[in-house]
């Protein structure tokens, strides 16, 4: 009891605690070693058994409660791990990498984003959440530019970008969300029905921080430039922000949204494609791994949709979800954080750590006895539970599969060209990273949550239609590598920035052209005036005449009398 | 004479005396003059103590002065003059502080901190005032008493800038006497009542109300600086900077903002203005005021001009609060009288910290500023996401309110209007932080006064807007604590609405 209260204060507390040290140099010393243990209440509290103990603190922000459901308790595990094992292999990145990348200014941000993405997990009521989502968000800012070059910097500036508009959609969501509930607990919001204007702002706040599809441009950008540790929780773990804003905030399991589900379910199926597709065409490894999460994200959309259209069956769905995003945390992370290994070593050293990355890069290609694979055997069970056209969505599936597929054998492809740039990564980072591996592996084995398609994802059956887009993968992966047709083509992470760059610009200019006509305008209208009371309209502008004649002493001592004036009247008649 | 009549009289004085025998003091008696400020800021704060707790226990304080008969000088203490009195009272011994080590060598000083005495007492007088009169006396005081802070430096711009403010303000002035002189004919003596005092006077025609309102709002619009009656505020930027912090913080500008809200909720009722239909143009104003501020901050490279058009648009919010009908927006504008206060205070302690310092006056100079002034930047950097709207901060407290607020009106424009300003808040003031943390500089700073030692500048510069920056994060962070200045503004809010 008092464990957990205690527990659920540290998880977002303990980082921000840490974080405070930053600027005093002698505990910035050991703020890699602080780093290191700050996700550690957090996750102790998602392995602990559930029970609903909520911590209130009337008095803070707008009255916060913390508290730990069953979806949080999933996204806590998966979270606080990845936060855990990027702080742990960051000292030992870092001493792979050039000496001015080496800054303990990474772990300050660090720190801060690990205190948002955590808190926003635990928050109960509107305002905490926000505190927490904004808080991750504009830290996670440090994190993208960390690099300092022009790249990293431009990829910063878009990010923000998306950030600050993502901000500006969440609080009117929230507001408008909230005000007909006259409590900003989110117990309170069942059942009050709020305008449909709240659903798109929160969709689309959600949608921009989840990677939705035309809403993704950031992503592939920051994830790219971003150093690894950094990019793995940004990709493992924040991202699924976005999902568990929607599962929080939207009526899902309540009420039925036909439109919106299909929306959800037709984003998420071209989402799935175009991410793999543009992710095809990337020449380095990291903005690939982005796409792959544009390309993974589309599922989870999908399956949010499914949860509109059938709301009866939203129990099962959000089991599915929730094995979905513990699958794709970890196997994402778990690349993310193997790429600077494999690229920093040489020779056999090489060979073997690329051999270990198949292992997640596998498991995200759905493989037999992975974790993809059970997740997708659960996206499978729930098709005809929403959808009348299930042989239609399978094949859909199962190209979605093949896809992955390739884009993983495109990666492995990419790491084995890869030059080194830096020193290799010490062998104590090297075993944690494989440490993960295994847990990777297991985890969503042995979450209890996965038990309804435990014994179907090992029936034969399922084994062999898994393994069947693999191996059509790696016959068309060899066909492309044999004619030489991999690096043909190729898209700049970000794909259609450009657009709205385009619009951006458009708009600028329109709006330029306004504030000309506006001046023209002022002038004109300056001129006549003057030209009317008998003064040539260039000797003298207008409020420079009304200026001078202010000046004079007589109208200040005129304006005085009539006040005075005006005072005696006052006082006399009353 | 009990200590309920003469409390207000006392706090008044507090300020007011040492700022009387300032004036008579050589400028070299630097120790006595200090004393004098301090130790009358505070006991003005340990008299504000009990004032708080006393109104908080339902006392009564009134202290009437029988000016002319049937013309009584009144000043007194309700729920929502502690909230102002507390503020001034605060900040003003923040700000003496900070004046003290920014003026350090600075000629005229007995002169300066004489006037800033007297602006104190004058911005006290506002917030005490127990009936529109006594508001009127005390707000052209307040006038007067500014007008040498704001040319303090005696130069062709400062001048410059002194006249335009006096002109404006003298005009404005007028309409409000003029206003309130109306008033008094048609409703007999102004006193500040709960839930309005012309619910009294029901017999009086739509149109004579309504062009008193304009009258009341247009000469009180002018401190506030609604578009278009804003003109003089970016000018007065010129004056030094613990004489902007205030303006903006706490004096002038929110003076204006402080009339609105009591001419709106204790002179007409704010159920009596919504029934004559006077609150619609007045939330107009106070909308397209918050747009328009915002986007000329955009435009300018200089500093303590950008921050000058921020205010425009940020007290503005508080017009908002009162112009829209309900008490969660009543809420809103009205904290954020506190909360605008403590964050804009913030952010010109910074921009004075850069100019005393490192002789930055523009933006485009600040390039890198960060690793020079950590501290003061890293207040800079809270207030201005304060500002923006991101939680903890204050400022996201009064935008929830003023949104929430809006929406159970069905105002929904509002909410388009704070989502408006929050992106160009953030387009105005995150390429500063952006320029200060994430670049290098890239010349030397223009004018370096204070070398670097072991603290950036000097103490009684840097701990001001620390303090306040804290109580910017603290305010919006313990924003549900008792005392806050949130739970306080709802139990005004309370007493307003009559609930």
């Amino acid at each position: 009891m008092m464990l957990i209260k205690a527990l659920l204060l540290l998880t977002p507390t303990l980082p921000l605690l840490f974080a405070v040290a930053y600027p005093f140099a002698r505990a910035r010393r050991i703020i890699p070693r602080l780093a290191t243990i700050a996700a550690l209440p957090a996750l102790l509290l998602a392995l602990l058994p559930q029970n609903p103990i909520a911590l209130d603190l009337p008095w803070l922000l707008l009255g916060t409660r913390l508290e730990l459901d069953s979806t949080g308790q999933v996204f806590l595990g998966f979270t606080a791990f990845l936060w855990l094992i990027a702080t742990a292999y960051t000292p030992g990145y870092f001493r792979s990498q050039p000496e001015q990348q080496r800054q303990p200014r990474f772990f300050l941000w660090l720190l801060l984003t690990m205190a948002g993405n955590l808190g926003l997990i635990v928050a109960q009521d509107a305002a905490s959440f926000f505190l927490f989502f904004a808080l991750m968000s504009f830290a996670a800012y440090g994190l993208v530019v960390h690099n300092g070059d022009a790249q990293s910097r431009y990829a910063g500036r878009i990010y923000l970008t998306w950030v600050v508009i993502g901000e500006v959609l969440l609080f009117c969501g929230l507001s408008l969300c909230f005000f007909p509930a006259d409590s900003l607990y989110l117990t309170d919001l069942t059942g009050v029905s709020s305008p449909e204007v709240a659903t798109v702002l929160l969709v689309l706040a959600f949608a921009i921080k989840a990677g939705v599809l035309l809403l993704h441009v950031w992503l592939p950008l920051a994830h790219g430039v971003a150093p690894a540790p950094a990019s793995a929780v940004l990709s493992g773990a924040m991202l699924k922000a976005g999902l568990l804003g929607w599962l929080r905030f939207l009526p899902l399991g309540e009420v039925a949204m036909t439109t919106w589900g299909w929306l959800f379910v037709t984003t998420g199926l071209i989402a799935t494609f175009y991410g793999a597709v543009v992710g095809l065409l990337q020449c380095k490894p990291k903005p690939l791994l982005a796409y792959s999460s544009v390309s993974q994200m589309g599922l989870l959309t999908l399956l949010v949709g499914a949860g509109m259209l059938a709301p009866e069956q939203w129990p099962l769905l959000s089991q599915v979800i929730l094995l979905f995003a513990l699958h794709h945390a970890l196997a994402k992370g778990a690349l993310f954080l193997g790429i600077p290994l494999v690229e920093n070593s040489r020779g056999t050293a090489k060979k073997r750590l690329i051999g270990a990355i198949t292992l997640p890069a596998l498991a995200l290609a759905g493989a037999p006895f992975s974790s993809g694979m059970l997740a997708k055997v659960g996206i499978k069970a729930t098709l005809p539970l929403w959808s009348d056209s299930v042989q239609w969505l399978i094949m859909l599936l199962t190209l979605s599969s093949l896809a992955t597929s390739l884009l993983m054998l495109r990666l492995l492809q990419l790491l084995y060209r890869s030059e080194p740039h830096g020193s290799p990564i010490n062998p104590a980072t090297t075993t944690l990273w494989l440490f993960s591996l295994i847990v990777m592996a297991l985890t969503t084995w042995l979450w209890p949550g996965s038990t309804p398609f435990r014994s179907h994802a090992l029936s034969a059956d399922a084994l062999l239609s898994a393994s069947f887009p693999l191996l059509l993968a790696l016959a068309l992966g060899w066909g492309a590598v044999r004619w030489g047709i991999t690096d043909r083509w190729s898209v700049a992470p970000g794909d259609i920035l450009w657009i709205y760059r385009h619009l951006i610009s458009r708009i600028v200019q329109l709006w330029h052209f306004i504030e000309r006509l506006l001046v023209q305008a002022h002038t004109t209208l300056t001129s006549a005036l003057q030209l009317l009371i008998g003064q040539s309209p260039h000797r003298h502008t207008w409020p420079g005449r009304w200026e001078s004649y202010l000046q004079r002493w007589e109208t200040g001592s005129i304006t005085f009398v009539i006040l005075i004036v005006l005072l005696f009247w006052l006082l006399l008649f009353f | 004479m009990n200590l309920n009549y003469c409390l207000p009289l006392l706090i008044l004085s507090s300020s007011f005396l040492p700022g009387v025998i300032i004036f008579f003091l050589h400028d070299d008696q630097v120790r006595l003059r200090t004393t004098l400020n301090l130790a009358g800021a505070g006991v003005q704060l340990l008299l504000i103590g009990r004032l708080i707790h006393g109104v908080f226990n339902d006392q009564i304080y009134e202290a009437r002065l029988n000016l002319l008969p049937g013309m009584d000088l009144v000043f007194n203490a309700d729920a929502l003059s502690v909230l102002f009195v507390t503020l001034s009272t605060g900040l003003w011994f923040v700000t003496t502080v900070y004046a003290i080590g920014y003026m350090e060598k600075a000629p005229n000083r007995s002169r300066f901190f004489g006037f800033f005495s007297l602006c104190v007492t004058a911005t006290l007088g506002i917030a005490m005032a127990g009936n529109l009169l006594t508001f009127l006396i005390c707000y052209e005081i307040l006038t007067l008493a500014t007008y040498p802070l704001v040319t303090h430096k005696r130069t062709p711009e400062a001048m410059r800038a002194g006249r335009i403010y006096l002109t404006y303000t003298l005009i404005g002035g007028m309409a409000f006497l003029i206003g309130t002189a109306w008033l008094r004919a048609l409703a007999g003596p102004l006193d500040f009542t709960e839930t309005g005092l012309l619910a009294a006077h029901m017999d009086i025609s739509h149109l004579n109300l309504s062009i008193i309102f304009l009258l009341l709002i247009g000469g009180l619009g002018v401190k506030a600086a609604l578009v278009p009656l804003h003109g003089w505020l970016p000018q007065a930027m010129v004056a030094p900077a613990p004489v902007s912090a205030l303006l903006h913080a706490v004096a002038v500008v929110k003076a204006g903002a402080f009339g609105i809200v009591r001419v709106v909720y204790d002179v007409y009722g704010i159920e009596h203005a919504e029934q004559l239909g006077l609150l619609a143009p007045l939330a107009a104003a106070a909308g397209v005021t918050i747009i328009y501020g915002s986007i000329r901050a955009l435009y300018q490279d200089e500093l303590k001009k950008r921050l000058a058009y921020s205010t425009i648009s940020q007290v503005s919010y508080i017009a908002l609060g009162a112009a829209i009908f309900g008490p969660m927006a009543s809420i809103g504008g009205i904290v954020h009288l506190v909360h605008q206060g403590l964050m804009k205070i913030t952010l010109f302690f910074c921009a004075g910290n850069l100019a005393e310092t490192l002789g930055i006056h523009r933006i485009s100079e600040m390039r890198g500023v960060g690793r020079r002034m950590p501290w003061t930047m890293a207040a800079f950097t809270l207030a201005a996401l304060g500002m923006i709207g991101i939680p903890p901060i204050a400022g996201f407290v009064s935008k929830w309110y003023l949104g929430v607020g809006a929406l159970e009106s069905g105002e929904s424009w509002v909410l388009v209007v704070l989502a408006a300003s929050t992106l160009l808040n953030a387009a105005y003031f995150l390429p500063i932080i952006y320029s200060t943390w994430f670049q290098q500089p890239e010349a030397p700073w223009p004018h370096e006064h204070i070398p670097a030692s072991r603290l950036e500048t000097h103490w009684m510069l840097l701990l001001p807007p620390l303090l306040t920056a804290l109580l910017a994060l603290g305010v919006g962070l313990l924003a549900n604590a008792p005392f806050s200045p949130l739970v306080w503004t709802k139990f005004i809010v309370q007493q307003e609405y009559g609930l």
